[in-house]
């Protein structure tokens, strides 16, 4: 049985290497930390770009011009952003709960971390191709609604708590019909590996619509992209901190840096759905490839639908009103999950007719 | 998987201080939502030792349904108790009696266990591991064993009619 913390492509190479000069147990402690600070640094770095498109996407679409100060277009906003919050004084209000106020942020970040192991952005690049990666995914995701209740409970502040307990019961309901519309996938691709499900998906009908799950089933792409939507409390459903009647939701007594790990765990976790659609139904990396510097090109065409999946959000999110929470509960339990079934049905006879 | 190395003794014992610590931590803590923490603490740290064992299948349901589920009901839980002071909130710290009782239980319950598992002959398999756990998993439950299967179906299909039914009444009522 290979060992499953390998699947990064370059593992020999650069533990061979690291090898050479240190024992080989450091070499191996040393690789999964490199591993580690490179998903922060993705992380990271996609907050920074993605802000900066999400307030240019925002701004175009409703007739203002967005950031253009600071920088060519606009360009170092973001970064000039993240060096004022890194440099913002640590406030911790007197009345809060100082252990679960200091805890929440790294538990909702550790989660945001954690969904990121197991993403194929290439076919080398999955730093842990687990057997279950799919499930994996799916739970650590809910363990991110944990971290903001014990924010929003920690921060002894109604507002939070409200924000923090809505939360929780959002991911709850939309946790079901998320599932079943990713079993279709799993079960048209017989497993639930992420790197399975994506080279399930290669090749072409007819020579030239690609094998991509969402012409199997359109139905399970969008209940996914929905309830992918409540999941991260994007726009349509972003009632947690829903400004209009919660001041700011479980974020309320936050400010600089540990305000800065909510959002980045946000907008992590906006383009990790993203990528979690790409690779389900958008064929993850499957795209033509050239001669020129062939290993670069899944990881782009990976980046490209991603990328286009999260402008799709950023559209709804300059577009749609939020909506009330009684009936989002309602559009989850009586829509979602009976369509959602519905799907898992077609998919069971598209299976039988394939094999 | 051969003889431990030193990363694999590392890593279990951090494993271990989470999953004791934790447990701990869950009876000694004074504020009853820091005990649930240090309980979510103490399943992440066992979800580990799972991986750590090459059980990813059972690693990530115990976070999906300990963490994921079982932690955000006994939070809900906690919510809907009155208690003037959260500080305070853990009664079973304070008294020193029902500390007694339970160290005796667990004593017992811990000296037993012992027992068993030191006197149990634990016969090692010399077959290979099920590479695709998952599959096995899957087709063992729908094919030799689909009552217990349909036992669970039926079981949470009951618990789902009498939540929706609690909450009809609650409806009615107002």
């Amino acid at each position: 049985m290979p060992d499953v913390t390998q699947g990064l492509g370059a593992y020999e190479v650069i533990v061979g290497w690291l090898s050479g000069f240190t024992p080989h147990w450091l070499a191996e402690v040393l690789y999964r930390v490199g591993a580690g600070l490179l998903i922060l640094t993705l992380i990271s770095t996609l907050a920074l770009v993605l802000v900066y498109i999400l307030r240019k996407v925002m701004g175009h679409m409703q007739c203002r011009l967005g950031p253009r100060v600071t920088g060519p277009f606009g360009l170092l906003q973001t970064a000039a952003d993240a060096v004022k919050l890194m440099q913002k004084e640590d406030i911790i209000p007197t009345n809060v709960d100082r252990f679960l106020f200091i805890l929440a942020p790294y538990v909702v970040f550790f989660s945001c971390g954690m969904i990121f192991m197991v993403l194929p952005l290439s076919p080398t690049w999955i730093l842990n191709d687990l057997e279950v990666g799919v499930l994996f995914f799916v739970a650590f995701g809910s363990l991110a609604s944990f971290g903001l209740l014990m924010g929003g409970f920690g921060s002894n502040n109604k507002y939070s708590l409200v924000g923090g307990m809505r939360s929780v019961a959002q991911v709850v309901s939309y946790e079901v019909p998320m599932v079943l519309a990713i079993l279709g996938a799993v079960m048209l691709a017989g497993s639930l590996s992420m790197h399975q499900i994506v080279v399930a998906q290669e090749g072409m009908w007819l020579g030239f619509i690609p094998k991509w799950f969402i012409f199997l089933q359109p139905l399970g792409f969008v209940i996914y992209f929905l309830c992918g939507l409540a999941e991260t409390g994007q726009t349509p459903f972003d009632l947690p901190e829903g400004e209009s009647e919660l001041v700011a939701g479980y974020n309320t007594e936050y400010s600089g840096m540990r305000f800065a790990l909510f959002f980045l765990a946000e907008f992590g976790n906006l383009f990790a759905i993203s990528a979690m659609a790409t690779t389900l139904f958008l064929g993850g990396w499957h795209g033509p490839v050239f001669s020129f510097l062939p290993w670069l090109w899944p990881f782009v065409w990976f980046m490209a639908k991603a990328m286009a999946l999260t402008f799709c959000m950023m559209w709804v999110r300059s577009t749609w009103l939020r909506f009330r929470i009684d009936q989002m509960m309602d559009f989850a339990w009586k829509i979602l999950v009976p369509l959602s079934l519905l799907n898992i049905f077609i998919t069971a006879g598209e299976v039988a007719i394939i094999r | 998987m051969g003889e431990p190395t030193t990363g694999k003794i590392i890593v279990f014992s951090v494993l271990t201080a989470m999953v004791i610590g934790g447990g701990l931590g869950v009876v000694f803590l004074r504020n009853v939502f820091h005990a649930l923490v240090a309980m979510v603490v103490c399943f992440l740290g066992v979800a580990g030792v799972y991986f750590s064992l090459q059980a990813d299948f059972l690693a990530v349901m115990q976070v999906l349904i300990y963490v994921g589920a079982v932690a955000v009901v006994i939070a809900f839980a906690v919510m809907l108790t009155r208690r003037g002071t959260m500080a305070d909130s853990n009664r079973f710290v304070a008294s020193g009696l029902q500390l007694a009782i339970g160290a005796a239980v667990a004593a017992g319950v811990g000296v037993a266990l012992l027992r068993l598992i030191c006197e149990t002959a634990w016969q090692a398999s010399g077959k290979f591991p099920a590479t695709d756990v998952t599959r096995f998993l899957g087709e063992a439950l729908l094919t030799r064993l689909p009552i217990p299967f349909e036992i669970a179906a039926v079981l949470l299909l009951v618990a789902l009619v009498g939540a929706v039914m609690i909450a009809l009444e609650e409806v009615h009522k107002s």
